[in-house]
């Protein structure tokens, strides 16, 4: 029997600012592994703490981002680890990182706070985000407008189009975790990206 | 001034990993949620099989039995007194339920059972127990009724909301099933350590391109009044996702768009090369060469031009002829009268020229207007740069010449310009045809892409897929394939009436969007805010006292103003009586 305490200490070895893009450098092994704590969790629900451990401050994080609040977002992280622990049973193991299922609950939970309480949803961009995504839209216009146009832009997207760019090119998730988060296929998540960005990149380009 | 749909923050700072630590407790939510687990996952209570019995017995008896018997409490309830009606409320009572199945299992063997709807049922040896909570032997009635859409849902009476921790949300189903099981007459009950496993066949509405959607296992329970969660639906496709024999894969728009691209190019080049074509088979006039009049800084001279060499590249000597003489013509046309002016700054001119007695001389031409005079003396050779010029009468007569052969020349110079405008205008209305006629193509093959499922980029249309759901069924009830949906946001006020003006106040309203497999109900009274989603067909339909059905249709939601914020509706309150399951959706369909 592996103990609790080792298995926490080999899952949390990772002390970085867990983002969901830092889930796409785990490796097999990794994911091999997290599935041997996840099936000791379903059926011992103690067991579940070091992936609380590991996942609670990305959790965390992707909840801060789209809300914007640190004791909602506390709130919310709960919310998606209780989830997290009444669905337990019902995870498959599909060869990605625990941690796209987590987003995945934790994508609904902000989904649905915002149904509830009625009010604009956050986008959080760093510079850096916003520099890499405006390098895939091709944009070439004068750097200070940057911030403006994107703003409008991002407004014109859907709930679910806005969600994909996030996924992929603000937290650099691969296709396949994003396709899990989303509920989508590979491919449908692929080229609903590919689209999105096609039709950004002519707005943001258009009028200069 | 438009309101921004999202709040996009720039650089905001999160909180120190510190900070986000402080909010772990894993302690906390794991007593949280070993607390919400009366059932699944947490050890299971010990219960005792006369509880079990004395529960399922009064449950039955209570509601969901007289479901499946037909059994009516009829003159025994108030519709309006919330206390008194039952949770399980059949609204219409003599609407016997239709498409009851039974089979028969041996209880020591247990079984597989294919029901006639195609939901199979894999009964455990020695499972039932009577109520002595004695193990049974021999035959026992499965009975089932699947419950697939909101005429069954309606019917039932069974309530489709869901209470979780203070929020109500309504209940999208993916199939319910309602199972018992009978010996002699009397109603048995599931051993705690058994349950009958279950493959329900139904439907959901997916977005194309979906992954199976996550749905939950709930079990009715009708003394809390609510349904408990017990677990994860482990729902399968059973059907193909609809598809055309258009195209090979997701890509296929994408290619469709590079296709549009380069016929749309092609058009273009092809009118672009007819257009030049039509230009030079439509030569631009002459322009007439204006005459120079002498400069008398200059020096000048007459002299007779009886030959003129035109410098060329031509090499064959019979072109080199015609090509002078045509250029002797044009210059004694031209220049009949004019006088050769020394081109100033000539290192080669001087006076002593004009007295020498020269030989002979050529006059050259470069074609372009500059000639050259060559002076030949013996082996000497003087070129000199010239020009032709007039001076006095003969100038004057040469300009009013000149002004007459320029005006015709402006007048051919317009007339080819609208020749070739008019050659554009038409060229220009056969591209537009030609692009449109290949858009239009295009544009179908997307389409049929689009209404295949192939792509749902651009709509929010959904598709109905075939699905089975699997289960385990540990108590004998009501089980429901389902997810817990948020209602709909809503600012419409409501009044009710129908076409005699009768009030409506008190009784249960029941509304259905065609997209999602619910009924929500609200009891009707002036001012009550009506939640449904105003982009999707909405039915909505009251039963009256008089048990007729009274309706509010699809095409009479379009036309409400929800600007104003509130609407009268006016139901069709149908005069036919119902007493079928048949009857029933003929009034309450969406076409």
């Amino acid at each position: 029997m592996i103990s609790n305490l080792n298995l926490s200490q080999s899952l949390v070895g990772q002390k970085t600012r867990l983002m969901p893009s830092k889930s796409n450098h785990a490796s097999e092994d990794e994911i091999q592994l997290e599935w041997t704590v996840i099936q000791k969790a379903q059926a011992d629900r103690q067991y579940f703490k070091p992936l609380y451990t590991k996942y609670h401050e990305g959790i965390f994080l992707f909840v801060f981002k789209r809300v914007s609040d640190e004791s909602l977002s506390a709130d919310i992280t709960s919310q998606v680890f209780l989830k997290a622990l009444q669905k337990l049973d019902n995870y498959k193991f599909k060869g990605v990182p625990f941690s796209a299922w987590l987003y995945r609950i934790a994508s609904n939970e902000v989904v649905q706070h915002y149904r509830n309480v009625k009010k604009t949803r956050v986008v959080s961009i760093d510079d850096e985000q916003l520099d890499h995504f405006a390098e895939e839209l091709e944009y070439s216009d004068l750097k200070h407008k940057l911030k403006d146009k994107m703003v409008s832009c991002l407004n014109l997207l859907k709930e679910e189009e806005l969600a994909l760019i996030e996924l992929r090119y603000f937290e650099q998730l691969p296709f396949k975790e994003i396709a899990l988060i989303m509920g989508l296929t590979e491919s449908n998540a692929k080229v609903k990206t590919y689209r999105i960005t096609t039709k950004l990149s002519k707005i943001i380009n258009r009028s200069k | 001034m438009k309101k921004d749909n999202y709040n996009i923050k720039f650089n905001q700072t999160p909180p120190s990993h510190d900070a986000i630590k402080q909010h772990q407790d894993f302690d906390g939510l794991l007593n949280e949620y070993n607390q919400g687990q009366g059932h699944g996952d947490s050890p299971k209570p010990k219960r005792k099989i006369g509880k079990i019995i004395r529960r399922i017995a009064y449950a039955a008896a209570a509601a969901i039995g007289l479901l499946v018997l037909g059994i009516s409490f009829k003159g025994k309830k108030d519709k309006n007194l919330a206390s008194d009606i039952p949770y399980v409320n059949p609204p219409l009572e003599e609407v016997i339920p239709e498409d009851v199945q039974t089979a028969k299992v041996e209880a020591n063997q247990g079984g597989r059972i294919v029901f006639k709807s195609g939901t199979i049922a894999v009964v455990p040896p020695r499972a039932f127990a009577n109520r002595a909570g004695e193990v049974i032997g021999g035959d026992v009635n499965i009975v089932i009724k699947e419950y697939h859409d909101y005429v069954d849902f309606f019917l039932s009476g069974i309530p489709m909301d869901y209470d979780s921790l203070g929020t109500t949300y309504q209940l999208e189903s993916a199939g319910m099933i309602e199972i018992y099981a009978e010996q002699d007459g009397h109603r048995l009950s599931l051993f705690p350590d058994k349950s009958i496993d279950i493959e329900l066949k139904s439907s959901v509405m997916v977005k194309p391109g979906s992954t199976e959607p996550n749905f939950n296992i709930y079990k009715l329970n009708e003394n809390k009044k609510n349904w408990e969660y017990v677990t994860k639906d482990k729902m399968e496709f059973i059907d193909e996702e609809p598809s055309i024999e258009v195209a090979g894969t997701l890509d296929t728009e994408e290619a469709i768009e590079e296709a549009r691209e380069e016929k749309t190019k092609a058009i273009r080049n092809a009118m672009s090369v007819q257009l030049s074509a039509f230009e030079q088979s439509t030569p631009m006039p002459t322009a007439p060469k204006k005459p120079q009049k002498a400069n008398t800084d200059n020096p000048t001279f007459d002299l007779k031009v009886d030959k003129l060499i035109v410098q060329s590249n031509i090499s064959a000597e019979e072109n080199a002829i015609q090509k002078e003489e045509a250029a002797l013509r044009e210059f004694r046309n031209r220049y009949a009268k004019s006088i050769w002016e020394v081109m100033p700054g000539q290192a080669t001119w001087s006076p002593a020229i004009a007295n020498t007695q020269w030989d002979d001389y050529d006059i050259t031409t470069d074609g372009k207007g500059q000639f050259t005079v060559t002076f030949i003396k013996d082996n000497n050779k003087v070129d000199v740069k010239v020009k032709p010029v007039l001076v006095g009468k003969d100038y004057n007569e040469a300009m009013e010449k000149f002004n007459q052969e320029f005006s015709t020349y402006n007048t051919k110079v317009a007339e080819r310009k609208l020749k070739i405008d008019n050659k554009k205008r038409d060229l220009e209305k056969i591209k537009n045809v030609r692009l449109a006629a290949e858009n239009k193509e295009l544009d179908e093959k997307i389409a049929l892409l689009r209404k295949a499922g192939l792509d749902d980029y651009a709509s929010n249309e959904l598709i109905k897929r075939e699905v089975l759901n699997r289960f385990s069924v540990s108590r004998l009830g009501i089980w429901n394939c389902d997810r817990p949906l948020p209602p709909y946001a809503s600012n419409l006020s409501g009044k009710f009436t129908d076409q005699h003006n009768d009030d409506y106040d008190g009784l249960i309203a029941f509304i259905v969007d065609k997209n999602r497999n619910s009924v929500a109900k609200f009891t009707a009274q002036e001012g009550v805010n009506i939640q449904f989603n105003n982009e999707s067909e909405n039915l909505m339909w009251f039963v009256t006292k008089e048990n007729k059905i009274a309706v509010f249709r699809p095409e009479e939601f379009k036309k409400i103003n929800h600007r104003l914020g509130r609407h009268t509706f006016v139901m069709d309150l149908v005069e036919k009586d119902v007493s079928s399951e048949n009857d029933i959706r003929e009034i309450l369909s969406f076409d």
